[in-house]
């Protein structure tokens, strides 16, 4: 029977496995919750402990964003004048309504620590397949995938969505809007990504790569995902250079993110 | 066998494999609390017993362990750990009577034999159903004597936490109430 069960084809299986999964691990949803709370707590991240360089720069961001922070200060008064004359007039073009939802992370694949997140939050409280896992308001973790249950739903992160349409940019927010930048695409390897560029870009590690693939919903674009961790010369094509990237966030240190969906039933696509 | 030990226990074990153990990850593999419990079982329960709890704990197992259908949407496949589990504890069976059974280093040594005979019917179940075009094997771009290489990997880790998890286990053993006398039959 179970046999039989395991050679099924995929289409037939797909509407109630995911069901009866969901119902089998209800039960557990307060001690995974609990556990991968413990286990971030336990685990130590070897990337939060900056070098001296890395420290530095550090340093310069926060010099940075504070003179930002200054001048957005002044032109957020500008622009309270402005709504108030604006106020009133009906929306143009509006992106439509979203809801945003703090999640805990519950599980994962035990046997492949790279796979999905399940995360305590489904249909119930707005989730939907498409939707976006973002960390610190500014980091991608990954979406949701689509078969969303009432009460857990699970996230694909981005290091297992495949290729991925991205652009490069200059760690200073002035420079980081998406629309400036290097377009790449980026291959899964090795627990990062990798890609190719012409030798004549400017790319250098420390850069910060933000997705810009029109195949995922638009609450993720602009949203960062790697940093360029190394620079090297192309081995077999020396006119170009090969670029690595390791992600942001791993988000199998992450017990907890918002997910970001379109608030109607409908809202699958991207 | 007390049967609602044995399910608050596998309980705590599933957990620990899907949201704590992955702590312990050393080069992409962790331990499997849910084995050592699994050979802890089949060392100690009647022989119908350990193959019923072996196939429901599979099961489990398989609704635990999301693939990716069409990019995007999780596929939970009931088989291949179920298999897995059931082969598992067929060559255990044999062995019980031959192994200090109330030693944890036996228990986290059985360990690994048994995890490792799991990790070779789950991936020979999904190399076949690799021939479905639709169907993606969960090790993606990964070789299938990679996948094996981190499979005996995560056996072997297995096993070396086993022995004190074995250890924690046989303390609660008169909790159990296993019926020592239907293990020679």
């Amino acid at each position: 029977m179970v046999l039989l069960l395991s050679l099924l084809p995929t289409g037939w299986l797909v509407p109630w496995t995911n069901r009866l999964s969901e119902i089998v691990r209800l039960p557990l949803v307060p001690l995974g919750d609990i556990a991968t709370s413990a286990r971030v707590w336990l685990t130590v991240d070897d990337s939060q402990i900056a070098t001296r360089d890395e420290f530095d720069l550090l340093e310069r961001e926060r010099n940075e964003y504070r003179r930002l922070y200054h001048a957005s200060a002044e032109r957020v008064r500008e622009l309270e004048g402005l709504v108030g004359s604006l106020r009133g007039l009906p929306p143009v073009d509006a992106v439509g309504e979203y809801v945003a939802i703090e999640v805990d992370v519950i599980g994962s694949d035990p046997s492949g620590p790279d796979g999905p997140l399940q995360v305590n939050a489904g249909t119930r409280r707005g989730v939907r397949g498409g939707g976006v896992a973002i960390h610190r308001g500014d980091v991608l973790v990954g979406r949701v995938m689509r078969e969303v249950g009432p009460t857990t739903a699970w996230i694909q992160p981005a290091l297992a969505t495949g290729l991925i349409d991205a652009r490069v940019s200059p760690v200073a927010l002035a420079e980081a809007g998406v629309r400036e930048g290097v377009a790449v695409q980026l291959e899964p390897r090795d627990g990062g990504w990798r890609t190719t560029v012409d030798r004549s870009v400017a790319v250098t590690s420390g850069m910060i790569v933000r997705l810009h693939d029109a195949g995922w919903s638009r609450f993720a674009q602009g949203l960062a995902i790697g940093v360029v961790r190394e620079v090297t010369p192309l081995e077999s094509n020396p006119t170009r250079l090969e670029i690595r990237v390791r992600p942001v966030e791993d988000p199998r240190r992450l017990d907890r993110f918002l997910v970001v969906s379109q608030s109607d039933a409908s809202g699958d696509a991207p | 066998m007390r049967l609602g030990v044995f399910v608050a226990a596998l309980a705590v074990c599933l957990v620990l494999d899907s949201s704590f153990l992955a702590a312990l990850s050393i080069g992409g593999v962790h331990p499997i609390a849910t084995a050592v419990l699994m050979v802890y079982v089949g060392l100690f329960a009647p022989r119908r017993m350990v193959l019923w709890t072996a196939l429901a704990t599979g099961i489990l197992l398989d609704l635990a362990t999301p693939a990716v259908y069409r990019g995007d949407q999780p596929f939970f496949l009931i088989g291949p750990y179920a298999l897995g589990c059931v082969f598992g504890a067929n060559l255990l069976l044999p062995i019980r009577t031959m192994v200090f059974r109330r030693n944890p280093i036996a228990v986290g040594l059985l360990a690994i034999p048994y995890l490792f005979a799991v990790g070779v019917v789950f991936m020979a179940m999904w190399t076949v159903r690799g021939l479905y075009s639709e169907t993606a094997v969960p090790w993606a771009d990964a070789s299938a004597a990679a996948e094996l290489g981190r499979r005996l990997g995560e056996a072997i880790y297995t096993g070396g936490f086993g022995i004190p998890f074995a250890w924690l286990l046989l303390m609660t053993w008169s909790t159990w109430r296993f019926d020592v006398g239907s293990v020679r039959r």
